[in-house]
């Protein structure tokens, strides 16, 4: 089935159909609405920002504005790795604010149904344990779906807004 | 045709009231409030009505008026005549407006300030006029008396009251929202580490026969045995997803048949205080050993064998205590054999072998 059918299958709110795109990161593959993706760049200089959290990697400049870059992997519990060709810095909007998300590759734009969608494993208590918004098994291979707006609290999108 | 000064009062009264019928009695009150603000200033400047009761000068000028019209009904009893007339009205106005104990003050006031009024007699004559205003009169004094007294009872009462009765409800309040934060840490804990698990586990006795078989494996230098009763399944490891804020022991989640398996680090799970990064590294997990019909699986580097044992070859533990996931240990090849459904609710729960239980 085509993702063009799998759209037209879904007539059912409940069994909605949501885009997602698929980035990879220490080998496993994330998926974010695709609503909520603006653009996906290639890596560009990250300028530090002295006295910033230690999830921000610095700021960029996109076209005369300015946006923060989150430290992913640092962000997700991974160790740091080195940036290739294929690193990219996908710019999201979440919680009403722009900001970029350091990932290792981006993939594609992939098809979901509500109903493709699992429940993450419920024995989490750390803190990013909360923004894992479910699981899909597509061609054999777990896409983790990742909830924007819970990759930073409330306190840090705060934060955030004021560097 | 003579008549007797009693039978002409009589008259003389009768006539007065059917004039009072037609008479608006404002100018009564005006009197009565004129005279009540001079023996209880206060009580009327406490009244709700205070401006209706208050006389302006044109009521007054009416009752100069109207003392003077009393006059000119032309009687023998001049001088009694003034008192009579203000009697009946003030009867009538408390008939009327009950409402203050301003105007039953001011008709004994007004009583008591007339030494020549004969009482018996007027009352005497007034009785087949008006047969029930005694009656009313004393009713409506009494009535308005009490409620007079009554009123600053009922705000003395009521401010304390309100007083009380505010932290009353701020305590339940309180108490309601304390309810409702532990209502919410609990569904917390709930959602975070899934069901609270029983103190006490199932006894697995019951489960197994006198003879039962046991599969053997091992994980980093250590055998474990389960009941095959109690095995879902064995799958060789291909590839775990690692999920991210889960516990060291949460390896990650293994696609097999359309489902997802929550494998677990045996060794970080069962001996996490000796199962440090060198021992993790050494580590070759090869298989996972699937617990009942659960989404649980445990990694072991090698599968022993299976064997056939009977109860008594097998030292179980006759209380859960600190370690509800372990059954016994198998006397012969001195290993621990796994209270399967016990494991599976601890993992539930989110909980590691040395996580305190309940």
């Amino acid at each position: 089935m085509t993702d063009a059918n799998k759209v037209a299958v879904a007539v059912n709110k409940d069994d909605e159909v949501l885009q997602w795109v698929t980035f990879r990161l220490d080998n496993e593959t994330y998926g974010i609405n695709v609503m909520q993706v603006q653009e996906v760049l290639r890596y560009t200089e990250i300028a530090p920002v002295p006295g910033a959290p230690h999830y921000v990697l610095g700021i960029i400049n996109l076209r005369g504005n300015v946006v923060t870059v989150i430290d992913t992997r640092s962000r997700f519990g991974l160790a740091s790795a080195e940036v290739d060709d294929s690193t990219r810095i996908v710019i999201i909007e979440a919680e009403k604010q722009v900001i970029g998300i350091l990932v290792d590759s981006v993939a594609e734009v992939v098809y979901l149904r509500g109903s493709e969608i699992d429940n993450a494993p419920n024995v989490g208590t750390e803190e990013s344990a909360k923004f894992i918004q479910g699981v899909s098994n597509r061609d054999d291979e777990l896409l983790i779906l990742v909830d924007l707006d819970k990759l930073l609290s409330d306190e840090e999108w705060m934060e955030l807004s004021q560097i | 045709m003579t008549t007797s000064v009693d039978e002409a009062v009589f008259d003389y009264f009768s006539l007065l009231l059917t004039e009072v019928e037609d008479e608006p009695s404002i100018q009564v009150e005006a009197i009565t409030a004129d005279i009540a603000e001079q023996v209880v200033p206060e009580v009327i400047s406490d009244g709700p009505s205070v401006e209706a009761l208050k006389p302006d000068a044109s009521n007054h000028e009416a009752l100069q008026q109207e003392s003077s019209k009393s006059v000119g009904y032309g009687n023998e009893s001049v001088i009694e005549k003034p008192e009579a007339v203000e009697t009946p009205r003030l009867q009538t106005q408390l008939k009327t407006q009950p409402q203050t104990e301003t105007q039953a003050l001011t008709k004994s006031k007004i009583r008591e300030s007339d030494p020549h009024l004969d009482k018996m007699a007027l009352e005497q004559l007034l009785a087949p006029v008006f047969k029930p205003e005694p009656q009313i009169e004393t009713e409506s004094v009494v009535k308005l008396k009490n409620q007079t007294l009554a009123k600053p009872k009922i705000k003395t009462t009521s401010a304390p009251d309100k007083v009380a009765v505010k932290p009353k409800v701020d305590v339940n309040l309180e108490k309601k929202v304390d309810i409702e934060q532990k209502q919410e840490q609990k569904a917390e804990l709930k959602t975070q580490l899934g069901e609270i698990p029983p103190k006490v586990t199932k006894d697995l006795l019951e489960t197994l026969d006198d003879e039962f078989q046991v599969l053997f494996f091992k994980v980093a230098g250590l055998t474990l045995a389960v009941p095959l009763v109690s095995l879902g399944g064995i799958v060789k490891i291909e590839r775990i997803n690692h999920i991210m804020g889960r516990p060291a022991w949460y390896k990650g989640v293994q696609t097999y048949r359309d489902t997802q398996l929550n494998i677990v680090d045996t060794g970080a799970w069962v001996m996490p205080e000796k199962y440090d990064k060198t021992l993790a590294e050494s580590v070759n997990y090869q298989y996972v050993v699937l617990l009942e019909d659960s989404n649980w699986g445990l990694t072991c580097e090698s599968l022993v064998n299976a064997v056939r044992i009977t109860k008594s070859e097998v030292n179980w533990r006759s209380k859960a205590g600190k370690r509800p996931w372990l059954a016994g240990v198998v006397k012969e090849q001195m290993c621990g054999i796994l209270h399967v459904q016990a494991l599976i609710e601890l993992l539930n729960s989110g909980l590691g072998s040395q996580d305190p239980v309940g």
